[in-house]
């Protein structure tokens, strides 16, 4: 099986846990070296929301590796900073509808909430039936 | 407006500098951007031998902090902020309604579009989308960015 492009790599391990009951939480470590620091922002470096975003989908993926794109990102609030040296906890939900998969999380860091986030994921064709 | 110009306005720089050129920028109505990807990227650093043409699919999301960037410009461009001493940043609060329709691979060039639907204050509801060759390849519905000062981006220790 081949690696798809990613846009940090691997760059945030993160340990992941699935439930029986289907629920999923992980936790993220975002290293002081993560290659976005650099360039967001020269001397204040800032997680981007968007490896939030990544962050829930690759949460998913452990559990449903056939969900390889994301349909619509529904939602995403932003709640606080996420900085180098964090980590993120995520709490993920994930429900099949008539539309694909749609996988609601919610992030957090020490300091408080970091993000709410809904994405919804098609199913390749035949998937579960 | 190319790269020079563009790190006038916006604090991000490589590998966060995801716009290539403006085309049009009429403050406090529209924005229009491209983005070339090209197969040196660093997000395509891990592609092995025997990785099929999915596998280059632009990560989805960074074409949405591309996306993001430009509509920075639009947020920016009357108000500075090149550097994060410069006293305020663009803060994004909401990413809603984003919708995948095809995806993209190097040699492709993104044009985005971003419009203020609303604006109030420093505060701005955007939206628009993101085309290749004239086809969709993103709509953004509901993108909410404030300009704020840099000292809310700095995270509080926590002891």
């Amino acid at each position: 099986m081949t690696v798809p492009a990613r846009a940090w790599g691997a760059a945030v391990h993160a340990e992941v846990t699935v439930s029986d009951g289907g629920e999923i939480t992980a936790v993220a470590h975002i290293p002081a070296g993560h290659p976005a620091f650099p360039g967001h922002f020269p001397g204040l470096p800032v997680f981007p929301a968007v490896g939030l975003i990544d962050l829930v989908h690759d949460c998913a993926r452990r559990a449903r590796p056939d969900l390889v794109r994301v349909g619509r990102i529904e939602r995403c609030r932003l709640r606080g900073v996420v900085a180098p040296g964090d980590d993120v906890s995520v709490k993920l939900t994930m429900t099949r509808t008539g539309d694909g998969v749609r996988c609601a999380a919610k992030l957090r860091t020490s300091r408080g909430p970091a993000a709410d986030i809904r994405l919804m994921c098609h199913e390749p064709p035949g998937a579960g039936s | 407006m190319g790269p020079a110009d563009i790190i006038r306005i916006v604090p991000h720089r490589h590998p966060m500098l995801l716009i290539d050129r403006v085309e049009t920028l009429c403050p406090g109505e529209l924005v229009v951007a491209t983005k070339a990807v090209t197969v040196s990227e660093p997000c395509y650093a891990g592609i092995a031998d025997g990785a099929t043409a999915a596998d280059f699919a632009y990560p989805q999301s960074l074409l949405v902090e591309s996306w993001a960037t430009a509509a920075e410009m639009l947020m920016l461009c009357r108000r500075p902020a090149p550097h994060v001493d410069g006293g305020h940043l663009m803060v994004a609060g909401a990413i809603d309604d984003v919708a995948f329709h095809i995806p993209v691979h190097p040699g492709d060039v993104l044009r985005h579009e971003v419009r203020v639907v609303k604006l109030v204050a420093d505060t701005a509801i955007l939206a628009g989308d993101t085309r290749c060759d004239g086809e969709l390849v993103a709509a953004f519905g509901h993108f909410v960015a404030a300009l704020r000062p840099t000292e809310s981006l700095r995270a509080a220790p926590t002891g």
